[in-house]
């Protein structure tokens, strides 16, 4: 039988080309080549798979121009026509998993080419794409490589055979909304019975069905007396002080930023501008009150609808943030605003 | 309570002269057994045969598997309320036949479903491939009425079973298993730093074809109550259910309840299992409400730490468990669910009709909708007249080599929800 | 049922005689001839020749006219379009008794329950007068069910 034929895709750090400093590099082909984490993959291969290329792209570059890296990048797997596409594994990085998930996901829809990636599951690639393509689990750093690739190639060689693909638990690959049967080791009850011993003692345990996402919140009661109340402004949509003193990121946010409004009657063009990556910032830039809306809170404070306005607002980007920490951040966020006495919070997007 | 099981191992059953057990086999005389089933005007007819695990035999439509068993020491008798007087039965001594089973087939209605494979791939996945089954398929008298022909065939299942299960009466049991649960009282002291659970089974009461039955009494009828987890193994709860095949909780399993069974494993180790409390699946909203209501406040009052909650079918019971699981929770004990899906053929749908957060903690028996090929099998128990119409089924079912292409839900047992099998899905 | 065989007149005097004495408070909502047949001379029925699914679809018009529903939209174990009967009991809006949920959480089963019509969509149309009948009886011991927790 003929050896499976690879193409394998990965970032400019893991090409041994540079860090954050490389990470505009632009897509090159490197064809007949084996660069990186490929040669683990190779070893694992044997003679059932050979990498026939192998595709380097600067995250930044990736995410900055995606429909051109993405056009660029399929052509030149369609031309060498692989039997399954490699993207990663992208451990924790934020914007290599978000490329991996963006070009796997591609490969596969849009060439009908198989594809997998790896990465770890807070990575904010996982999020968007474990729906889409197989992401096979790993640890969060490099550090995880060699168990990584294992998993990976076993269940690549797998895959491009055409083999039955099991269940989620049992092949490592991220859960991702399919229903698949298998044999457990120990009847239902028995494994109820464990459950419930481990719930019990506050251990943990996994359910076999989560229920669907309920992360719903119950809203307040209405504010009673809204001409007496501070009201607080808190966005994702990225506005910051100019300059973006924090370095929040564009995309895959790490933190979050507090920002006085002491004075404050208007956001403009010299003093606040968009720290996201996720849409056109030209009008955000010029005039921030179109996602932050500070003027028309000053105007009602004036006219006595509200008390008044909080004198700090928070913002993050939530262009591919995690939800996990997009849910850490809520919560910091709301604690500091119940300690100051804030009544109500207006939240804004993009 | 406390009771003994003696356990006697049944290797093989053959047709013979005169019914006995002798050797670890089981010989059956059916001129013996027709009058215990033809007793009940009803029915006009009935065949025997016998289905051994590896055979190439299908049998379908199943209605009833049973284990038979009988009391040899104790107050009642086996199945009280419908065979035998209703005394309160769960301690003494019971014997059963393991390794068989008696199976009650016949099509009630037309869309019944319920596939024994005892080879091929369909056997994987019943539990009933691995058992020695007596087979009975009644034959009704003309122009009966579909409840009492359930009826006639239901009980005609526990005469026969218990008639077997007498001709065990004088032997020893090749092992024997000892069940014992204490008073409330008498469990705090004995246990006084184990945690204190119980076990939660949502009996399938909807109306024909969907019923359960508890000492004689339509569960329907209940209101949520408690029983010594002993005594569902002399019968005490009863199948009456002839749909849903894959989930449905035939007679034999109840009698051999897999969570009592690994609950008494941790009893006294990691808990003590205080009690079973039965409730139902009414079809009526009220109902859901109450008994849901009653259940969490027994949960309650017997200051339970955790429980165990299974249901039966599929759709409003889903509403049922949930309820049951949310009100159980919210009177702040832990609770484990058990269930099975219907995911779509694909696997990507939403596998329950109802849900919510605080059931974290679920154990899945799988998708039913998964599709599986069954081969054409060399005989057949039972008929086929009506596979493709069979909950599971499509016109494509009867494929042009004898071959069935059918969904899980038409095997009987196969996502069985009080975890009998192995079966599960992520 | 004591009025049960009073009513062999074609006039349809039973509501209002039912209704003045408080009697029936819901009416059944049916696409099941036997259905139809077993209750219609105690009971307000609105039979319809419809698919189960529209049977439903009726229901949540009725649910948006201030009704509200008394039995569960799913069955309990056949599957939503293996059978072609379905039969609900709906309280009607100027009825003040008790019910288990109200008009809003009976929209939202009426809607999950349809959401279940959409997952089960591989059975065929049977045109076999003998299953035909045989889902008819299930159908109406479920409903039958049902109404004697209703009267009760």
């Amino acid at each position: 039988m003929a050896k499976i034929k690879i193409v394998h895709y990965i970032n400019q750090f893991f090409a041994g080309i540079g860090g954050e400093e490389k990470a505009d590099i632009p897509a090159e082909l490197h064809k007949g080549e084996i660069i990186g984490p490929g040669a683990a993959f190779a070893a694992g291969f044997g003679d059932e798979a050979e990498i026939v290329g192998t595709i380097v792209c600067g995250d930044s570059y990736f995410n900055e121009n995606i429909d051109k890296a993405k056009a660029e990048i399929l052509g030149w797997v369609k031309d060498m026509a692989p039997d399954l596409f490699i993207a990663g594994p992208a451990f924790n990085a934020g914007r290599y998993g978000v490329a991996c998930g963006t070009i796997a996901a591609a490969v596969s829809e849009d060439l009908g080419i198989k594809a997998i990636t790896g990465m770890y599951v807070e990575n904010p690639g996982a999020d968007m794409y474990k729906d889409k393509v197989y992401i096979l689990e790993t640890k969060d750093s490099a550090a995880g490589m060699r168990d990584a690739v294992k998993k990976m190639t076993a269940f690549a060689l797998k895959y491009a055979k055409g083999e039955k693909i099991g269940a989620s638990s049992q092949e490592g690959y991220m859960n991702n909304g399919v229903r698949v049967n298998f044999f457990e080791e120990k009847r239902g009850s028995a494994r109820a019975v464990d459950m419930l011993i481990a719930k019990l003692n506050d251990k943990p345990f996994t359910t076999e069905f989560p229920m669907p996402d309920f992360d719903r919140v119950e809203p307040n009661p209405a504010v009673k007396d809204m001409a007496h109340a501070t009201i607080a402004l808190v966005t994702s949509g990225g506005i910051v002080v100019k300059g973006n003193p924090d370095h929040i990121e564009s995309s895959s946010a790490s933190k979050y930023g507090e920002y006085s409004l002491e004075g404050v009657t208007d956001l403009d063009e010299n003093t606040f501008e968009t720290a996201h990556g996720g849409y056109d910032p030209v009008y955000a830039n010029l005039d921030a009150d179109r996602v932050l809306p500070v003027d028309v809170l000053r105007d009602l404070e004036k006219e006595g609808v509200i008390g008044k306005l909080h004198e700090k607002f928070y913002a993050t980007v939530g262009n591919g943030t995690a939800v996990a920490s997009a849910k850490k951040y809520g919560a910091e966020i709301g604690s500091k605003l119940k300690a100051d006495g804030v009544d109500a919070v207006i939240l804004t997007s993009t | 309570m406390r009771l003994e099981i003696g356990k006697i191992n049944i290797t093989d059953i053959r047709f013979a002269d005169s019914s006995k057990i002798e050797g670890g086999v089981l010989y059956v005389n059916p001129e013996d057994l027709k009058p215990v089933v033809l007793e009940d005007d009803k029915l006009k007819g009935v065949v025997f045969d016998i289905a051994k695990p590896g055979e190439s035999v299908r049998i379908t439509p199943v209605k009833d598997v049973i284990e038979p068993r009988v009391k040899v020491e104790g107050k009642g008798g086996i199945f009280p309320g419908m065979i035998a007087k209703v005394d309160t039965v769960g301690s003494g001594k019971t014997l059963a036949l393991k390794g068989m089973a008696v199976v009650t087939a016949g099509k009630i209605v037309g869309f019944q479903e319920g596939i024994i494979d005892m080879t091929g791939p369909g056997a994987d996945y019943t539990p009933f491939s691995k058992t020695l089954n007596l087979v009975m398929v009644c034959e009704p008298v003309d122009d009966l009425k579909q409840h009492d022909y359930e009826k006639a065939v239901r009980m005609a299942g526990f005469r026969v079973a218990a008639k077997i299960g007498e001709l065990a009466r004088d032997l020893t049991a090749d092992e024997t298993c000892v069940y014992e649960t204490c008073g409330i009282k008498e469990g705090i002291e004995k246990y006084p730093d184990l945690p204190r659970v119980g076990y939660v089974s949502m009996l399938q009461t909807q109306g024909l074809l969907h019923d359960t039955y508890v000492y004689g009494v339509d569960a329907k009828q209940i209101i949520p109550t408690i029983l010594s987890p002993t005594e569902i193994m002399d019968g005490a709860i009863v199948s009456g259910n002839c749909v849903s095949a894959c989930d449905k909780n035939p007679t034999y399993i109840h009698q051999n309840n897999p969570v009592v069974e690994d609950m008494f494993a941790e009893h006294g180790k990691s808990f003590n299992f205080v009690c079973q409390i039965i409730t139902n699946e009414n079809v009526y909203l009220a109902d859901k409400e109450r008994s849901s209501n009653m259940t969490a406040k027994l949960c309650r009052i017997l200051d339970l730490d955790g429980v165990i909650v299974t249901q039966e079918g599929f759709g409003n019971p889903d509403t049922d468990l949930i309820m049951n699981c949310k009100k159980i929770e919210a009177e702040g004990v832990k609770t484990v669910i058990v269930t099975d899906e219907y995911a779509g053929r694909d696997g990507k749908s939403q596998s329950l009709a109802d849900a919510d957060p605080a059931a974290d903690a679920v154990v899945t028996g799988g998708n039913a909708n998964e599709v599986v090929i069954l081969p054409k099998l060399d005989k057949v128990i039972g008929m086929l007249d009506y596979v493709n119409v069979i909950a599971g089924a499509s016109d494509k079912t009867l494929r042009d080599d004898g071959s069935l292409e059918v969904e899980l839900q038409v095997i009987t047992g196969a996502t069985n929800e009080m975890g009998f099998g192995r079966l599960s899905a992520r | 049922m004591l009025y049960t065989f009073m009513w062999h007149s074609p006039f349809n005097f039973r509501n209002c005689y039912l209704f003045r004495g408080g009697r029936v408070k819901y009416r059944i909502l049916t696409n099941n001839p036997m259905v139809a047949e077993e209750f219609n001379l105690t009971h307000e029925v609105a039979y319809s020749d419809i698919s189960a699914k529209e049977i439903l679809g009726r229901a949540s018009e009725g649910i948006s006219n201030g009704e509200i529903l008394l039995n569960h939209p799913l069955y309990g174990s056949l599957k939503p379009n293996e059978t072609p009967y379905r039969s609900l009991l709906l309280r009607k809006k100027e009825d003040i008794s008790f019910t288990a949920i109200t008009n809003e959480e009976s929209a939202a089963l009426i809607v999950k329950a349809l959401g279940a019509y959409e997952k089960f969509t591989d059975k065929k149309e049977t045109t076999d007068t003998k299953l035909l009948k045989d889902y008819q009886v299930v159908d109406l011991s479920l409903t039958a069910s049902a109404v004697a927790a209703a009267d009760r």
